[in-house]
């Protein structure tokens, strides 16, 4: 009896322990950032900090990568989030004389239906950030980034994140780029916004409740989808009529409930089905000139 | 049966298209005029409320953003600060049964007694019929209705959209800043924001 009660007692007591384990374990988890190249997970998404080249080479842009995965059918945000959510956001460590550019937002999907229309990113995407490095300088052996990355993870309800997470790399004249590597960033590459072509003519009035945006591409486009880079200029959710013309497309636009005063430029991305998309900014009010 | 639940898919798929109009309340214009009933069956109309201000607040309890204001008491500070004042404020709650903040009327009077919350009254809204009205997106989105029924604000509670507290440290109060200006005969000096927050849990679309 004795000795089934103390058998008892010391089974709780493991179990005491390595739930104090487990739950030390999670702080640490979390207060600790993640090892050189590690994937930080948090609750239905993950990110991981990675290089496109195995080595800095000083003088030399670098680019760096925050790649998100999502479980299925969770996503995060754009720069601009649409109806709600918001986009991720990185604050960069790094040693002195390196510089961080913006993130290259690579083309969005419209997520949701009805009277919520949001803009972001389903399964996997990489977040490619241009790193500026100093010139050679020859006392730096390994150079540390470090990344403390927020970002708001969302199926039907929302999950916040927070990760800090880490990446070593050596310093060298030369550089490569692994297969792997190569992969991931002309993936990422073929995703992004291009310039729109220097023949292209884009111009936007501004018609009571509507903009009606008219794109001059030089041949009939059959249908169009504008992605808006500035909040609250139109209505997310508000189909977007796309009436083909000769040379290029117009789509109607329905404006904001919440734009208040007079727009001066349309911004934003301009997508011909496909995937591919081209950043397009449209004078409003001006009348449409016609390319011959 | 089956002729019963079409009728009924009918009858849900038009009541969503007359609620939801070709485009919803703009600054500036009346607000629409709306019933709603309160977690303790009692009918508040917005017309009821002429010659007040009326704050409308949109509420999911398991919105992180709501969460940010609701435990850190931001929220309940500015709805005893503002009713003291002689301010409506309605608490909104559109959240379809089974989605992510939905309460009956007992759960809400649980919940908002045990957060200590001072808002005028909770309207429960399941059908969304008042928040699709309103076009309301967001949680917490809110909007300001002015002693002559005009809309005077509609968006984001303050400027720091996260769902992180500390962030409420040194905001922006956007509702704080509008009722001020308001009452103190000014016009609104930022009467449209973008609202932050979970998108509001609607029913699904028919």
């Amino acid at each position: 009896m004795r000795g089934e009660g103390m058998k008892r007692n010391s089974h709780r007591g493991q179990t005491a322990s390595s739930l104090l384990l487990l739950g030390v374990a999670a702080v640490l988890a979390v207060r600790l950032p993640t090892p050189s190249g590690a994937r930080a997970a948090a609750a239905h998404s993950s990110v991981k900090l990675v290089a496109e080249t195995n080595a800095v080479v000083p003088g030399r842009r670098l680019w760096l990568g925050l790649e998100f995965r999502m479980d299925s059918g969770w996503h995060i945000y754009w720069v601009n989030a649409g109806d709600s959510g918001e986009p991720p956001t990185v604050t960069w460590q790094m040693p002195k004389g390196f510089a961080a550019g913006t993130i290259e937002w690579p083309v969005p999907q419209r997520l949701g239906q009805g009277a919520i229309v949001d803009y972001g990113y389903e399964n996997h995407v990489l977040l490619l950030v241009p790193v500026s490095t100093p010139a050679p300088a020859g006392r730096l052996s390994d150079v540390q980034f470090a990344a403390r990355v927020e970002w708001l993870a969302c199926k039907e309800v929302c999950v916040p994140a927070r990760a800090s997470v880490r990446l070593d790399l050596p310093v060298s004249s030369r550089a490569t780029v692994s297969p792997a590597m190569r992969a991931l960033f002309a993936g990422a590459r073929a995703r992004l916004p291009r310039p729109a072509p220097r023949s292209w003519h884009a111009a936007a009035s501004d018609e009571g409740d509507d903009f009606v945006l008219t794109i001059e591409t030089g041949k009939r486009e059959r249908t169009a989808t504008f992605f808006p880079l500035v909040p609250d200029q139109i209505r997310n959710s508000a189909p977007q009529a796309a009436h083909p013309t000769s040379g290029g497309v117009r789509l109607t636009l329905r404006k904001s409930d919440l734009l208040v005063g007079r727009v001066k430029w349309l911004r934003g991305l301009i997508s011909f089905g496909g995937g591919a998309a081209y950043a397009v900014a449209a004078p409003v009010g001006h009348p449409p000139r016609r390319v011959k | 049966m089956r002729g019963k639940k079409s009728a009924i898919v009918l009858a849900v798929a038009l009541a969503a298209l007359a609620a939801q109009p070709l485009w919803a309340v703009r600054v500036g214009q009346a607000a629409p005029d709306f019933t709603g009933t309160d977690t303790h069956g009692a009918t508040h109309r917005l017309s009821d409320y002429h010659g007040k201000f009326v704050v409308l607040e949109w509420q999911n309890r398991g919105c992180p953003y709501t969460r940010k204001h609701y435990d850190s008491g931001n929220m309940q500070r500015l709805q005893k600060e503002w009713t003291a004042r002689g301010v409506i404020w309605l608490t909104i709650i559109s959240s379809a049964p089974g989605k992510q903040g939905y309460m009956d009327a007992s759960q809400a009077n649980a919940y908002f007694q045990q957060m200590h919350a001072a808002s005028t009254a909770v309207l429960l809204d399941p059908q969304g019929t008042i928040g699709h009205l309103y076009d309301a997106k967001t949680t917490p989105e809110i909007y300001i209705i002015d002693p002559q029924g005009a809309l005077i604000y509609e968006g984001a509670i303050d400027n720091r959209p996260t769902p992180d507290p500390s962030s409420l440290e040194g905001a922006t109060n956007y509702l704080d800043l509008a009722l001020t200006e308001a009452m103190a005969g000014k016009p609104v000096t930022m009467p449209a924001t973008r609202p932050y927050g979970c998108s509001v849990k609607y029913a699904d679309e028919p």
